[in-house]
């Protein structure tokens, strides 16, 4: 088992260790071999030590080998030679039939007579090594893993940035809300109407972030989509963080989570103000003259026959009285276009200054004119306004710089006496305005 | 601290012999050959060897230590930063570094370069002097400078003799340099010890007992 080690028990000691142990003298004579290295190797103690080490490892002769050790044996400093670049000292195999991989150091021993001996101290790195390369198995694949997840968290880091500029871009304000109602998220334009960041909506509901009183059509049909998925338009006024009034239609539709239900509610407001009133004076314009503001024959002819259907029903009288300027194309032709523009203006001033709110008076021609008087209780009520309405331009109006008195000539019809038709009583009327002025151009 | 010129060199010579052993083992491992050189050698306080590694990432480290005791003691330590340890294993292995563990096969590399290194060295230096130290089997460690080389100077203040080590496979690209660093907690015996033999003439043997 040993030759040359002082003591039974060092020998002892040395031979159980659970590491390969080797003790070589400077002529590489075997003087320990320990039971590890006899598991490993298969070569008994009696059989090697006493022996050259390299009549049975004759690597132990090579150059580089000899070399190392050679400063042991002279009490040099502890060498090693690495599982990596020689693979082991004592080449065996594992149990397995796998190489065995060692680590081997060497340490300088002092012997009793003088001098030094090697003490090999060979550690089995083969399941080290294994363990090692599995961990780093591991660890590589959890780095490709971790690349690839941080990939991917960028890319969508990208396109999450990409999105919320598209939506801040889009400058119609969009919101979306989650399952219980509460915000999830909106673009600048949201923040902008309601004077809230993105930030500050998160996670509130529309009563937590309009404590006195949330718009309306912020949660108008929210209860009924998230209940049956669809889309819905609400169309409202509101006010924006600065008391603007906006007049928007607001598209909502319920989006689905990934179980199949109901995700929550995305938003996209529309501002319609503009629009709205570019319909109010499209509106306008079609129904009124654009030189006096009266409603012209469209809009006269529609409320005519509204009162009349309101008249049969109620078994109450419609008045209609028409009125045409005399000698209008005389005022055109000597004083201008200008002052018949004038003339006409004046004239509707002071007609409708005379006439009552329910009354309605319409230009349905260059220089004619009917009022749509209603409620009234006998037809007589009809020459009263008429007098009204040729009292009212005996002062004479200044048009073009000089006084001029305009005259009218006004005929009346009454419903039911000359018609139930618009067309019956505006007939009508207008014979009798025709047979005033001809009996008015006798008398002149 | 201020050295005279004419032990430093001293000292030089005497870890360039070193080094030339290690890298007649180093030739015998691989097939280009390979020069070993320290150019230059200094006695540095901590900030001036902090400063001095200005070129190397030094919260990367791979160190191999060395612990002796006799006529001096102290630690000396082989720095390797990640690029001169990737040259070395490309030396030394060649295109044979598994692609599984490449790590694994540079510590193994590290180990058994480090420690031809550092036994070259301090084999050179107890030669000279004639008297033999006692060594503590090489120790391997990963890490930044401060805890590698600070945190085990015995002492704030300390000071190390630095010696930056080139080394250079002919025939190939592949070249870089590590770090020796003595501490030389007890520098000045060291340096007292070459004061005799370089100027009192008294033999080297003699020197490291009195």
């Amino acid at each position: 088992m040993s030759r040359g080690i002082s003591t039974t028990f060092e020998a002892e000691a040395l031979y159980k260790l659970p590491v390969g142990i080797l003790i070589l003298e400077s002529d590489s004579i075997v003087s320990l071999w320990n039971a590890i290295l006899e598991e490993w190797t298969g070569i008994q103690a009696e059989k090697i030590v006493g022996l050259p080490i390299t009549e049975f490892f004759p690597h132990f002769g090579t150059p580089y080998f000899w070399e190392r050790l050679s400063g042991i044996f002279t009490g040099g400093p502890p060498v090693v030679f690495s599982a990596q670049l020689h693979t082991s000292a004592v080449p065996c195999k594992t149990r397995q039939g796998k190489d065995r991989l060692q680590k081997t150091t060497v340490i300088p021993i002092s012997r009793d007579g003088g001098g030094w001996r090697a003490l090999c101290v060979i550690q089995d790195e083969t399941d080290l090594s294994s363990l090692i390369a599995e961990i780093a198995g591991i660890r590589d694949a959890l780095r490709l893993e971790i690349a690839h997840r941080a990939g991917a968290e960028t890319e969508l880091r990208r396109q999450n940035a990409f999105l919320e500029t598209l939506l801040d871009t889009i400058p119609s304000p969009i919101y979306c809300t989650g399952p219980q109602g509460r915000y999830l998220s909106c673009n600048k334009a949201f923040e902008s109407l309601w004077g809230k960041t993105r930030e500050e909506i998160a996670g509130k509901k529309p009563d937590e972030l309009w404590p006195k009183a949330p718009p309306d059509f912020m949660r108008l049909g929210d209860d009924v989509l998230m209940e049956n998925p669809g889309t819905k338009r609400v169309e409202a006024g509101v006010r924006d963080v600065a008391g603007k009034y906006h007049e928007m239609i607001l598209f909502k539709a319920s989006y689905p989570d990934p179980d199949g239900g109901v995700g929550g509610i995305v938003g996209v407001a529309m501002d319609i103000t503009e629009h709205k009133e570019n319909l109010r004076k499209i509106e306008y314009l079609a129904h009124h003259d654009a030189l006096t503001g009266l409603p012209n024959r469209k809009l006269f002819l529609e409320r005519l026959e509204h009162a009349l259907a309101g008249a049969k029903r109620t078994q109450s009288l419609v008045g209609l009285i028409y009125i045409d300027l005399d000698r209008f194309k005389d005022i055109n032709d000597t004083l201008g276009h200008h002052a018949g523009d004038q003339a006409l203006v004046e004239f509707s001033r002071r007609v409708l200054d005379k006439l009552r709110e329910t009354d309605t008076m319409a230009r349905i021609g260059g220089d004619e004119f009917v009022v749509i008087a209603e409620n009234i209780k006998f037809p007589a009520d009809l020459s009263v306004i008429a007098a009204k309405i040729d009292d009212c331009l005996r002062p004479p109006m200044p048009l073009a710089g000089i006084m001029t008195t305009v005259r009218a000539s006004i005929g009346v019809s009454c419903h039911p006496w000359h018609g139930d038709t618009p067309d019956a009583l505006l007939r009508a009327a207008d014979q009798d305005m025709y047979q005033r002025k001809k009996d008015r151009r006798a008398c002149d | 601290m201020t050295v005279p010129a004419i032990l430093l060199d001293a000292l030089l010579e005497t870890i360039n012999l070193g080094i030339g052993q290690a890298a007649g083992l180093l030739n015998r491992l691989v097939k280009s050959h390979v020069r070993l050189s320290v150019p230059s050698l200094a006695i540095y306080s901590e900030k001036q060897l902090r400063d001095s590694l200005t070129d190397i990432d030094i919260l990367s480290l791979s160190a191999v230590e060395l612990s002796y005791r006799g006529f001096i003691t102290g630690q000396a330590t082989l720095l390797f930063h990640k690029k001169g340890a990737d040259a070395l294993a490309e030396l030394l292995l060649g295109d044979d570094i598994p692609p599984t563990d490449p790590d694994l096969f540079k510590i193994g590399i590290l180990q058994e370069t480090g420690n031809i290194v550092l036994n070259g060295v301090l084999g050179a230096i107890s030669n000279f002097f004639g008297a033999s130290l006692d060594y503590l089997p090489p120790i391997y460690e990963e890490g930044d400078f401060n805890s590698l080389i600070l945190s085990k100077a015995k002492s704030l203040g300390a000071s190390f003799i630095v010696a930056r080590t080139h080394f250079m496979a002919e025939q190939t690209t592949i070249e870089g340099d590590i770090v020796l660093i003595l501490d030389a907690s007890e520098i000045e015996t060291l340096l007292r010890l070459l004061e005799l033999v370089m100027e009192k003439n008294v033999p080297a043997g003699e020197a490291s007992k009195s």
